[in-house]
């Protein structure tokens, strides 16, 4: 069993004043792989969560209760534009790993070096980012999904397989109980790995402590201005800060201190549109993701299965609910399924003087919309080839497709603004590199700071166009190695 | 208070929203799901709750105007630009709700058979 | 596994046009990359287009119908043995008005479909386009074997339209292939393809921005052997494949490439292209859009509005179920091209 040895201790925050070696401003896949290794290496670590710690299994996955405790804004959060673009945060003891799919990547090859000499990282070696992967997928457990594939994974496989497109099964961070089914597993997130592994090593968890800013002078931090789980104000004095917050939040944080330069200007996200597929069979399971993923068009267009519980099932049918909710009485054999882009857009985040959340923007470019168009399209021929009865592709108005010569209809119909345009990937606002454009060095250093740090998706150069966790944990870890052999404690 | 503004400016639409998406859904309900959307609407990121006022506020007008039922039909069919936003985050967040929470209500909004 | 048996007998419909001129010289004369034996039919609007037939091919019998006029389709295939072959090419790509691309390309299709059925015959091979799939989305996309329908204007729709009257037909028992080539060249052009050389001569061949869009091309001889290979391969009723180049050419590369072969050929060439922005292009596909729908139809504004896009496709399928292996690529393909003007005695 890889199960924590022990639950870690996690204290609402509720001191006045705290003082930390090391400051870590967030708990996710950066923040908590971060706290483990500095505190492993013998810093003095203190871990501070905007959310709660909940334990795994009190929520249902992909539910409104889980939105409710372990998302920002109960999941309800958007990047404006034409069209606007629906994102979800998680905002919990271990952030994203909590709620996400829990399917692994590494950062493909091709990407690293891409990123190595387009944005000119220093020392940024594929094979030491791959002993880095190792290390990871021992400890979170990466595994393939014992015995059969769930069926609306299934339904991918066999859809991808008839038209000769390339799909495989994504790994995923589990334990499964021996025996266990594809559904039994228990997600290796980060309260049941890095975070007890950073308190075991004598580092510190606050939750519900939210950084309004850092106290800045000259090319140094001091101190951070937070708010007490009681709503009252404290203060944490530090001597290095990483800002883990994720792609929207480290960037706002830094910006309310007065580090704007080249900071949240280069938002980058993975936009998706979706549809509902109904079929001879029941093929649903409410709480769980598919895990195969069709990669024939990546990077630019990759396919996967979305959560599709009831309520998500009426979701994905709202946008022409009077042609498509009669799906709704056979929700069991209706499932629901994504096309994601690789986007040449831009987002920005901008925090607002006097407003606790920043302004978040996003505009997609006449060649992502074609895109999104085709990624729909193509899907919807997946689902056909699968054998789907029906297919409802969401935006305002869409045919009920049925034939290949619907989904000419379709095309013809579909236009960005009418779609609902979601992401759950949002990386880059403060790209690492030693490029001009980046806004910190190749090691997550923020520009002109002596002791502020980035360490999660926001160092993350440009979308990775595969789920980024494992590539937010990897560059986490390499700096975080980097950081311990040059600042290693003394005594 | 952001809340107190919230119910006052999405409620009434939301209810009158789903009057006429799901006219089978039971009064009460209704009115759980449009205290839900409220409940999030007061969540929403700072920049977005401003937003969603400044459009809740116009369409509040509408909603409270005699012999407005035709234009709002019209209003809530049409994707219109920010508008059109608004429409689908009210009826995105009532939908959810209420297949979570009922999963085997009709189409139309009426009990399971 | 083993090729079908060559045919008893051959059918080419649009047998006097381009590629079916193409088609009866390479079956139908000693010359040809597939000469074989047996008879050769060949559909003709009238007796020029016979002569024209006839002037490839002296033992090629010229039938005067048309794919619109089902009871001339009879004629054209009676009396013809079960194991004929029919290669329907017939289309029209520029036509008048808009209502001639449904007539010939969705209608034709479906008569010859309905036509060969009803005779029996072994095996109809629907010759189409890349146009029921429109553009690619982006530059660095490539049309797989398999895609959506997403018909580019009329052309497009009607193209669509032909291969859905096919498919019908294969699930009332027709056994029949599609094949898709993309823009072919090569000898027997008709003329717009000479002005198509004589602007890159002259250094105004119309590129959209970077010229970074992507083409596949067919040269006619390798889409020749890709339509026999179809023929002739067994398999499942209702496959399709592109039949391209081996590989997609980017504008850059096909405005260098020929304006090499031209100079190779004796021609003198003005280096450079046409600059457009790349919403010249969006205004062209624009404005022939509300052409089209007007039911009239404007070639070069057609030709334009397709250009500032990107429409690569992917033989791979041709190649490892047909054994498809396009022999010719550019240069040579366009250098073959010049030389055949030279002797048809037309100015570059």
């Amino acid at each position: 069993m890889t199960g924590p040895a022990s639950t870690p201790i996690h204290t609402p925050a509720t001191e006045a004043r705290y003082d930390a070696e090391i400051l870590i401003i967030g708990s996710g896949a950066g923040g908590a792989t971060t706290a483990a290794l500095l505190a492993e290496a013998g810093f003095d670590v203190l871990v501070v969560e905007e959310g709660d710690w909940v334990e795994q299994g009190s929520v249902v996955s992909f539910s409104l209760e889980q939105m409710d405790r372990q998302y920002r804004s109960g999941g309800v959060t958007v990047a404006l534009g034409l069209p606007s673009i629906a994102y979800t945060e998680g905002r919990c003891a271990g952030g994203g790993t909590e709620v996400n799919s829990g399917l692994y990547r590494r950062p493909p090859a091709e990407l690293l070096e891409r990123w190595r000499s387009q944005y000119h990282i220093r020392d940024l070696d594929p094979d030491e980012m791959y002993v880095i992967a190792d290390e990871i997928e021992s400890a979170i457990n990466v595994t393939t999904v014992p015995g059969a594939v769930s069926a609306p994974s299934a339904v991918l496989r066999r859809g991808a397989d008839a038209l000769a497109w390339q799909n495989s099964e994504s790994p995923r961070w589990m334990t499964y109980p021996p025996g266990g089914s594809a559904s039994s597993g228990q997600r290796q997130s980060m309260t049941r790995t890095y975070l007890p592994r950073a308190q075991r090593a004598g580092a510190r968890l606050l939750t519900q402590c939210r950084v309004r800013k850092l106290s800045i002078s000259g090319t140094s931090a001091s101190d951070a201005d937070v708010v007490l789980a009681d709503g009252s104000p404290g203060r944490i004095h530090f001597r290095h800060v990483f800002v883990c917050g994720g792609a929207i939040h480290t960037p706002a944080l830094l910006q309310r201190s007065g580090l704007r330069e080249r900071i949240g200007d280069t938002l980058a996200v993975h936009p998706t549109v979706k549809l509902a597929a109904r079929f001879a069979e029941p093929i649903n399971i409410p709480d769980d993701v598919p895990v195969h993923q069709v990669k024939e068009f990546a990077p630019e267009i990759s396919f996967g299965g979305s959560a599709s519980h009831p309520g998500l099932v009426a979701l994905a049918l709202a946008d022409n609910w009077g042609e498509f909710s009669h799906a709704l009485h056979e929700w069991e054999r209706v499932c629901v399924y994504y096309a994601a882009i690789t986007s040449e857009g831009k987002g920005r985040v901008k925090a607002i003087p006097g407003l606790r959340d920043p302004l978040v923007t996003y505009n997609l470019t006449a060649r992502d919309k074609q895109l999104l168009r085709s990624g729909l399209s193509r899907l919807t021929l997946l689902m056909l080839a699968a054998g789907a009865d029906e297919v409802y592709p969401s935006y305002h108005n869409a045919p009920v497709v049925r034939s290949s010569a619907d989904i000419a209809s379709l095309q013809r119909s579909f236009a960005a603004t009418k779609a609902t345009v979601m992401t759950v990937h949002l990386c880059s606002t403060v790209p690492i590199g030693e490029h001009p454009r980046c806004a910190a060095g190749s090691f997550g250093q923020v520009r002109g700071m002596r002791n502020v740090w980035v360490n999660d998706a926001s160092m993350l150069p440009d979308a990775p166009g595969v789920n980024p966790q494992g590539s937010v944990m990897a560059f986490a870890i390499r700096n975080a190695q980097r950081f311990i052999e040059t600042e290693r404690p003394h005594g | 208070m952001a809340g107190q503004s919230s119910r006052g400016l999405v409620r009434p639409f939301a209810q009158r929203l789903l009057r006429a998406d799901l006219p089978g859904l039971s009064e009460q309900q209704r009115g759980e799901v449009s205290d839900f959307t409220v409940q999030r609407v007061d969540e929403l990121p700072s920049v977005l709750r401003i937003g969603v006022h400044l459009i809740a506020a116009p369409m509040r007008i509408v909603v409270a105007s005699p012999g407005s039922d035709r234009l709002i039909l019209w209003l809530i069919r049409h994707p219109l630009p920010l508008l059109g936003e608004y429409v689908r985050m009210v009826r995105s967040l009532a939908y959810t709700y209420i297949w979570e929470q009922w999963p085997n209500t009709q189409p139309d909004g009426s009990a399971a058979q | 596994m083993d090729d079908l048996a060559l045919p008893a007998a051959t059918v080419i419909t649009g047998s006097a046009g381009w590629l079916g001129r193409a088609l009866v010289h390479h079956l139908a004369t000693d010359a040809g990359d597939h000469a074989r034996d047996g008879e050769v039919r060949a559909l003709v609007l009238n007796q020029t287009e016979a002569d024209a037939v006839h002037a490839v091919s002296a033992r090629a019998r010229a039938i005067i119908g048309s794919v619109t006029d089902p009871d001339s389709l009879e004629r054209l295939l009676v009396g013809l043995p079960p194991d004929t072959d029919v290669i329907h090419t017939a289309g029209v790509i520029h036509p008048a008005k808009v209502s001639d691309f449904f007539a010939v390309n969705a209608g034709g299709a479906a008569n010859v479909a309905a036509a060969v059925q009803r005779a029996g015959l072994r095996r109809m091979v629907h010759v189409s386009s890349n146009s029921p799939f429109g553009t690619n989305a982006s530059d660095e996309d490539t049309f797989r074997a398999h895609e959506p329908y997403n018909p580019y204007l009329g052309y497009g729709e009607s193209k669509m339209q032909g291969e859905l009257a096919v498919l019908d037909q294969v699930q009332a028992g027709l056994d029949a292939v599609i094949v898709r080539p993309p823009w072919f060249y090569g000898p027997l052009q008709p003329p717009r393809q000479t002005t198509f050389f004589r602007l890159v001569r002259g250094g105004r061949f119309p590129k959209f921005g970077a010229g970074m869009q992507r083409r596949s091309m067919v040269y006619v001889d390798n889409l020749v052997q890709g339509i026999v290979r179809a023929e002739l391969t067994p398999g499942p009723s209702g496959r399709a494949y592109w039949i391209a180049d081996e590989r997609a050419y980017t504008v850059n590369e096909i405005i260098e490439t020929v304006g090499r072969a031209l100079t190779d050929e004796g021609y003198e060439v003005k280096p450079g292209a046409m600059a457009l922005p790349v919403i010249a292009g969006r205004v062209a596909e624009r404005a022939d859009r509300i052409i089209q729908s007007t039911g009239r139809y404007q070639q070069q504004l057609h030709v334009m509005g397709e250009m500032a896009h990107s429409i690569a496709c992917d033989i791979g399928a041709a190649q490892t179920e047909l054994g498809y292996r396009p022999a010719v690529a550019l240069y040579e393909g366009m250098r073959r091209s010049i030389q055949w003007c030279r002797r048809e005695g037309l100015e570059l």
